[in-house]
């Protein structure tokens, strides 16, 4: 159960942050580390790290494409459930291009079979692909889904893709 | 001196671990020359005093490069999905890794300077919990 979200231990209902593509990863850091989630069963940290890792996706495929808007990423808390949503506008990732199908549960995804290492190696080592599987892993709900210009849900498509959105939520009775 | 206090002087991080004799990829949570704390998303059979080679990744979008050194365990605990190690990094493997391992010390320490108001790169806003919603 989630009783809190704090911002430089202040509670809120709801927390905004609006990161442009050229902040300093410190600052991302610095910011995300100023909130914290009260609640028993679960590190704060441990959801702030998930996070994390989605934003610097986002970060990483912003400056890539040279995209200039923000990176919108709100926690909101709702009946004791967190609910987090990071929306970019990065031009989306092919999914086939992962070490593992996303629609498999987390907990059959072998992360030291082949197509991991071959990730690992074709990516230099700079990327591990298990990101996306850490915020399956620690949160009770995640769903991601690809935007197009208008904000409407699409499908990946290299041409048409404009950006990402990840919802994530851990329940009142998680 | 306790772990809060131990912890509360480290830089906090964030960069990637793959210890290579078990290919097991985790992350690097705080950063001194004195400790440092990784979580990994599988578990490990380690034990006290043992040694490990790692390679430490910084985020790329920071533009320090890998740190290859030997890792000492000092000690490991299951929080969650992680298997949480502390842990003290021995030595490093060339002036390259050297070279990269003071960069991102200092890339770390200036977090403890950051404050809200500084950060430009990014705004936001809150709800308290009397209200609905919010505007950022």
């Amino acid at each position: 159960m989630i009783q809190n979200i704090l911002f430089n231990k202040k509670p809120y209902k709801k927390i905004v942050m609006k990161i442009k593509p050229q902040a300093d990863f410190n600052d991302l850091l610095a910011a995300v580390s100023m909130v914290t989630i009260e609640g028993r069963d679960i590190e704060s940290d441990h959801i702030l790290y998930a996070v994390l890792e989605l934003l610097n996706n986002s970060l990483r495929a912003h400056r890539e494409k040279k995209v200039e808007k923000s990176i919108h990423t709100e926690f909101s808390l709702d009946d004791n459930s967190l609910k987090i949503c990071v929306q970019d506008w990065g031009g989306g990732f092919d999914p086939s291009s992962l070490p593992y199908n996303m629609e498999t549960t987390p907990e059959s995804i072998d992360i030291h079979g082949k197509d991991f290492q071959k990730y690992r190696e074709e990516n230099d080592y700079k990327r591990f692909g298990i990101g996306i599987l850490v915020c399956k892993k620690t949160f009770s709900r995640f769903n991601l889904y690809f935007i197009d210009e208008e904000f409407n849900t699409v499908t990946w498509d290299t041409g048409r893709t404009a950006g990402t959105c990840v919802e994530l939520s851990l329940g009142a009775d998680t | 001196m306790n772990q809060i206090e131990r912890r509360s002087s480290r830089e906090k991080g964030y960069a990637k671990v793959l210890f290579e004799k078990e290919n097991i990829p985790g992350y690097l949570r705080d950063f001194s020359p004195k400790g440092c704390r990784i979580e990994l998303v599988e578990s490990i059979s380690l034990d006290q005093g043992e040694k490990r080679k790692v390679r430490i990744i910084p985020e790329e979008i920071i533009g320090i490069g890998p740190i290859i050194g030997t890792l000492e365990i000092r000690w490991l605990k299951k929080e969650n999905i992680f298997t949480v190690i502390g842990s003290r990094l021995l030595s490093v493997k060339d002036e390259e890794s050297k070279k990269n391992y003071k960069s991102l010390l200092v890339y770390y320490s200036r977090l403890r300077e950051k404050t809200p108001q500084e950060n430009k790169s990014i705004s936001g806003g809150g709800a308290p919990p009397s209200q609905d919603s919010s505007s950022s």
